[in-house]
């Protein structure tokens, strides 16, 4: 059974998530501060970490950081701040995802089988042909379609689509997309990586002001949307 | 400044006094007898002197030379000639003339330096008040109407105007005083500037009184002190201003991350109930799972509604909406009432009550005082270690009862203790739970009753909360 585990210092939240989370199949551990968490994950690893930021004791961000130091088990940070800084902050500290307090449960789980299918071994999910609508990526041979055209994508291009079509659903931000796509990051990377995006759109979306499949999270970065 | 200034006409008449004086002299003295011509002598200097004191050194001079020829003419033999016999009567003559001279001369200078003297306190004290009007005032439109009304009266003005330049630049008259000129009539602009900024200008027309270089100077020296006294106003009133709205900002941004956070918590868990609820994986749930998921929701919804009353309650009584109900009673009585109607119990903490005999009797509104006593317990209780004790003692001090509540937690440091009243403040490193409103409330309630709230440190370790509440007979 797939291991969840809630580090939330509101007993209501923890036993709401508990018994939504053991109804769908998941088996479900909590701590009340971060300590705690650290030393139960260190112990006794899960799957996949739903972390407040708010923490008695050390804060969330620093829990991802200290977790990253040993795991890389997907994170998703549950919180009611909403400021662009602290959801930034937690994802450079290696958190996956970002869901702002209140949410509903199905979108809860839906951004859990994103985080589980990224923690699966690459290839088993996708295979060498990734399609999405009529736009096909064929990352063995680095073969771009959209319907029966060929697309043709500067190595840049073709980088930053591969990084978001073999991560379908899940939020990737500037900076990462700028390490995978360009080799390395910079202090403009949102700038630069929003300029391939752009070009990417006008390639391969129908309408590349209304885009259906490269989403953007506003201050974040991007999301490759699932069929 | 010189002696030029002094035999310069300031009335017509004082050369009426100049004839006046000596022609009086000659009466007198040919009243007491011809032919005592040092009584004579002696009347006419007394003349002079009068002359001089009256009209200055010019009038002065003419007494002197005027007293001279009458002396010489009636009262120094051969009489009624203006030639003198006797080398004595010369010597004598001439010694009286110099003696006018120089008592003329003295006179004059001090009465001169006496009127400069006058006049330059004047201006100082105008400047004075201008200056302290302009940096003390929030009505600057008023200050400067001071100023314009003090130059033309210090000046003899027929008009001042003080023209300003605005934020974006444009010059405008702001105040004035006199009457409007003519469009012909010459006009003197002095700058209205300090090292780092022009501000604008004094615009004024002569009028009655003189207008030379000398005034100019002093009018120069009144707009620089009204300049710097502008511009320190201004800035003054830009860091004030400034202070203001970062303050303002302050109190905003932490209250609206307090909002968001208290009112997010609950409905994250009422949502995340409701959803598991409604959703497909509603399905798989245990009727117990169920029962949960409500149960959550209703708690939290609860917790939603304290959160909302608190924040409406304090709204009523700091704006008198929600006036106490008083009713006189043993504050035993309130206590026990507040204890039995806690709605979240204490926990494990052990209460003792500690009452005086013969307090006086609280004039209070029970209702509203237990909630005062039931947010600073549930405030111990949450801060305090479990199973500690928490102390309720009331004493009386002069016409008041106080009530004091002790706990054994990690006690607040001093900068901290008015914060703790403040809405929305959370202890610490803001871990524990709590709506940030119970004290703020319970601050409310007292003042709105005339007593007083405070953090004091319980001996050996803790906060004690001191809530001072009128006796009876203090109300009456």
């Amino acid at each position: 059974m797939t291991a969840v585990f809630v580090v939330d210092d509101e007993p209501q939240i923890v036993r709401a998530l508990r018994v939504g989370l053991t109804a769908s199949g998941y088996d479900v551990r909590s701590a009340g501060n971060g300590e705690t968490a650290l030393d139960m994950l260190a112990a006794d690893p899960a799957d996949v970490v739903l972390l407040d930021l708010g923490l008695p004791g050390i804060d969330g961000v620093e829990v991802v950081r200290r977790l990253r130091s040993w795991t890389q088990v997907p994170v998703i940070v549950l919180s009611v701040r909403d400021r662009q800084a602290d959801k930034v902050a937690a994802l450079d500290a290696g958190a996956d995802d970002y869901l702002t307090k209140p949410f509903g449960m199905d979108e809860l789980l839906a951004r859990i089988r994103v985080a589980m299918r990224r923690a699966a071994p690459a290839g088993s999910v996708s295979g060498p042909v990734v399609r999405a609508g009529d736009i096909e990526v064929d990352v063995a041979k680095k073969l771009v379609k959209k319907g029966d055209r060929p697309v043709h994508l500067t190595p840049t291009e073709y980088a930053l689509l591969e990084a978001l079509v073999t991560n379908p659903g899940k939020l990737l931000t500037h900076r990462w997309l700028m390490e995978r796509a360009a080799g390395g990051s910079s202090g403009g990377a949102s700038q630069y990586v929003r300029v391939y995006v752009a070009q990417l759109r006008r390639k391969l979306e129908d309408d590349a002001a209304r885009p259906r499949w490269i989403l953007t999270e506003p201050g974040l970065g991007y999301r490759f949307a699932e069929e | 400044m010189g002696v030029l200034d002094l035999i310069e006409p300031r009335s017509p008449w004082r050369f009426t006094v100049a004839v006046a004086g000596p022609g009086a002299a000659t009466l007198i003295a040919l009243g007491i007898g011809s032919e005592r011509s040092t009584a004579a002598a002696l009347i006419y200097l007394l003349a002079v002197v009068a002359t001089a004191t009256v009209g200055g050194l010019g009038p002065g001079i003419i007494a002197s030379a005027l007293s001279f020829l009458g002396l010489n003419y009636f009262f120094t033999p051969p009489h009624h000639t203006l030639s003198v016999g006797k080398s004595d009567d010369l010597i004598a003559l001439v010694v009286f003339v110099s003696v006018g001279m120089i008592v003329s001369t003295l006179v004059a200078l001090g009465l001169g330096q006496r009127a400069r003297a006058e006049r330059r306190e004047v201006e100082a004290r105008s400047l004075y008040a201008i200056s302290s009007r302009l940096l003390g005032t929030d009505d600057l439109g008023a200050a400067l109407a001071e100023l314009a009304s003090s130059m033309v009266r210090l000046f003899g003005l027929a008009r001042c105007e003080v023209r300003i330049a605005g934020e974006d630049g444009v010059v405008e008259t702001r105040a004035f005083a006199g009457e409007p000129a003519a469009p012909e009539a010459t006009s003197v602009g002095v700058p209205l500037a300090t090292a780092e900024r022009d501000l604008g200008a004094l615009v004024l027309w002569p009028g009655h009184g003189p207008f030379g270089e000398a005034e100019r100077r002093v009018a120069a020296i009144f707009a620089r002190q009204t300049a710097s006294a502008l511009e320190r106003g201004l800035l003054e009133r830009e860091a004030r201003e400034a202070r203001v709205s970062v303050e303002a900002d302050r109190v905003r941004r932490a209250l609206l991350s307090a909002v968001s956070h208290d009112f997010r918590t609950p409905l994250a868990s009422i949502k995340a109930a409701l959803t598991t609820l409604t959703t497909g994986t509603g399905r798989h749930l245990t009727d117990v799972d169920r029962k949960e998921l409500v149960g959550t929701a209703l708690e939290e919804t609860e917790r939603l509604e304290r959160l909302v009353t608190n924040l409406l309650d304090l709204t009523r009584i700091r704006s008198g909406a929600l006036a106490p109900e008083r009713v006189a009673m043993p504050v035993e009585d309130v206590i026990e009432d507040s204890l039995a109607g806690l709605r979240t119990p204490l926990g494990e903490h052990r209460v003792s009550v500690f009452i005086r005999p013969d307090l006086p009797n609280v004039s209070v509104d029970p209702v509203q005082v237990g909630q005062v006593l039931q947010n600073v317990l549930q405030n111990a209780a949450k801060f305090s270690p479990p199973r500690s004790e928490i102390r309720i003692a009331a004493s009386r001090w002069q016409g008041a009862v106080e009530v004091r509540i002790a706990d054994k937690g990690p006690g607040i440091p001093a900068p901290d203790r008015e914060a703790v009243f403040e809405e929305f403040y959370r202890s610490g490193d803001g871990r524990v739970a709590g709506t940030g409103l119970g004290l703020a409330v319970a601050k409310a309630i007292v003042l709105a009753h005339g007593g007083q709230i405070w953090v004091e440190d319980t001996p050996g370790g803790g906060t004690t909360v001191v809530v001072r509440l009128p006796a009876e007979a203090m109300v009456r």
